[in-house]
């Protein structure tokens, strides 16, 4: 089924959705309730995962969902293809839990603590600049060993990580929660988040060099007691 | 080394043969993907790149990619060169090069233990240190060769040598070749006492694996014979 | 003296540009310094095999049991909305 052309303003737009969520799109607006419930249960999941970034709680995120969603609703006739249908679903979405975040006067010493850079890895994992010869190099008894296969992607492992992605400063959340989580493209973050290509990559490089760190601290201290 | 900024280099026609090191199994190093091997029925499929381009080797930048196994290649173009590597679009393994094995690989690391035992030596020499030279003149092994390095170790250029020396000795014993050459070349630059001394050792290490692999000598003239140092 | 050659990546640094060298945002020479440096450094080769390792476990993580319950108030919603949207 061929999409009909949007009528277009001064240039045609580049169509980012694809034809099926197009269809799904014109659906919507001619009121097919079976669409819309395909479509809500389709992204339930991944708008409630979104929402937690800035939510202290699940239940408040899908509250947040459900008020996004009327949002949604209320835009749709202004969609016009240029994003991908979730990115453009995902942006009112991180919108409205930011609204609502702020409403529940979850403070926001994040975002000054997220500015910090500071690096990925603490310094002293290398040798100091005074080093006769291996200066920034992994300092010996720093420098990263194997972690254990098996235990990677056991249960309690995968809990870990769930905690350590709960901890992220929001905008790091956020970010890992799009592009690692639900696999959206750069493109797709910045549309969804209102950030730029280099933001979103700043902010995915902190999100995952601080969840990696995590993982080392917990790997080492099960060898630890082991 | 320098990249000419905008870094297009001279291309040349498609159907280039070189040299591409893979990690076992003939698995790209840093992607960790399988290439296709050539059989009787003749070479390996062709790979094109999606999103990165193929890379190889001129014999002359062996020694920066050193890896276990070495392979023959063909890439397609245009083929363009740069400083340590060419470029194509598309690439295939045509012969995997049967005298590159691990045996070799060890023996390059415990190559350039040796050869930077030379510097240390003389340096330390140049220092009054000449009992320190005789001791690791005197060692037989690469564990020798790393503990009496180590004992010598110290700030002065000769102590310094002898600190490189005991790492590289120490790497090419745990048969981290790549490791224990790339220290030799550092050393070469406070042997030498110039940033170009590393490329010049890169040239003689990349000689020396050409030998040992039985390969074309490499276009440029090489420092000094591709034959280890040892005792 | 210093062996340290500016074209040399030092562990240091190799570990902050992991995500641009993932991402292919490096340029043609940062991305050859980036891999030489790999070749040498078994620490950094098993840093970006960790960093891979981190992507995949949070990838893991779509098992979650969020239960995609689309509520009846959410329905009720599209029935309020569509009544005002189709003329």
């Amino acid at each position: 089924m061929v999409p009909t052309q949007e009528p277009s303003t001064t240039e045609a737009p580049p169509r980012a959705v694809s034809p099926q969520e197009w269809d799904l799109v014109q659906q919507l607006r001619m009121g097919d309730e079976a669409a819309f419930r395909r479509l809500a249960e389709r992204y339930h999941a991944s708008m409630v995962r979104l929402a937690a970034a800035h939510t202290p709680s699940r239940a408040i995120a899908e509250e947040v969902v459900q008020e996004a969603w009327i949002g949604i609703l209320k835009a749709l006739d202004g969609f016009e293809g240029r994003s991908s249908l979730r990115a453009w679903m995902f942006r009112i979405v991180a919108n409205t839990a930011k609204l609502r975040g702020t409403r529940e006067a979850r403070s926001s010493p994040f975002s000054a603590l997220e500015e910090e850079g500071g690096p990925s890895v603490s310094a002293d994992s290398f040798r100091p600049e005074n080093d006769p010869r291996w200066a920034g190099h992994w300092a010996w008894s720093s420098a990263p060993t194997p972690w254990p296969d098996d235990q990677l992607s056991a249960q309690q492992t995968k809990a870990y990580v769930m905690e350590l992605l709960r901890r992220l400063p929001p905008r790091q959340r956020e970010v890992m929660t799009l592009r690692d989580i639900e696999g959206c493209s750069a493109a797709e973050v910045c549309e969804a988040l209102g950030v730029t290509d280099d933001n979103q990559r700043v902010l995915l490089h902190r999100a995952r060099s601080k969840v990696r760190a995590g993982l080392v601290e917990l790997f080492s201290a099960r060898r630890a007691s082991a | 080394m320098r990249f000419a900024t905008g870094a297009q280099g001279t291309s040349s026609e498609a159907g280039r043969h070189a040299w591409k090191f893979l990690a076992p199994g003939a698995v790209a190093p840093f992607a960790g993907t399988r290439w296709p091997t050539p059989s009787a029925a003749g070479p390996g499929a062709w790979v094109v790149g999606e999103t990165e381009d193929i890379y190889a080797c001129r014999t002359e930048d062996l020694s920066w990619w050193v890896d276990c196994e070495l392979w023959e290649v063909e890439l397609a173009g245009p083929v363009e060169e740069f400083p340590t590597q060419l470029r194509g679009r598309a690439g295939r393994l045509l012969a995997h090069v049967a005298a590159w094995d691990g045996a070799a690989l060890y023996a390059y690391g415990e190559a350039c233990a040796w050869r930077a035992r030379e510097w240390a030596v003389e340096a330390l020499v140049s220092e009054q240190l000449g009992r320190e030279a005789e001791v690791l003149r005197q060692c037989q092994t690469l564990d020798e060769l790393t503990s009496r390095a180590r004992a010598a170790e110290g700030l002065s250029r000769g102590r310094n040598l002898a600190g490189f020396l005991a790492d590289t000795a120490a790497r090419a014993s745990q048969g981290k070749a790549a490791l224990a050459a790339c220290n030799a070349a550092s050393a070469a630059i406070l042997y030498r006492g110039s940033p170009e001394a590393f490329e010049a050792e890169r040239r003689w290490q990349a000689a020396w694996i050409a030998k040992r692999a039985q390969l074309p000598a490499p276009a440029e003239g090489s420092d000094a014979a591709a034959a280890p140092l040892r005792p | 003296m210093s062996t340290f050659r500016p074209t040399d990546l030092r562990c240091k640094e190799a570990v902050e540009i992991i995500t641009d060298y993932l991402e292919g945002k490096l340029s043609f020479e940062d991305r050859t310094r980036f891999e030489q440096h790999l070749v040498n450094c078994p620490g950094c080769v098993e840093y970006l095999r960790q960093i891979r390792q981190t992507i995949g476990a949070v990838g893991r993580l779509t098992e979650e049991q969020i239960p995609a319950v689309v509520k009846e108030e959410l329905i009720d919603a599209f029935r309020h909305w569509r009544t005002g949207h189709i003329k």
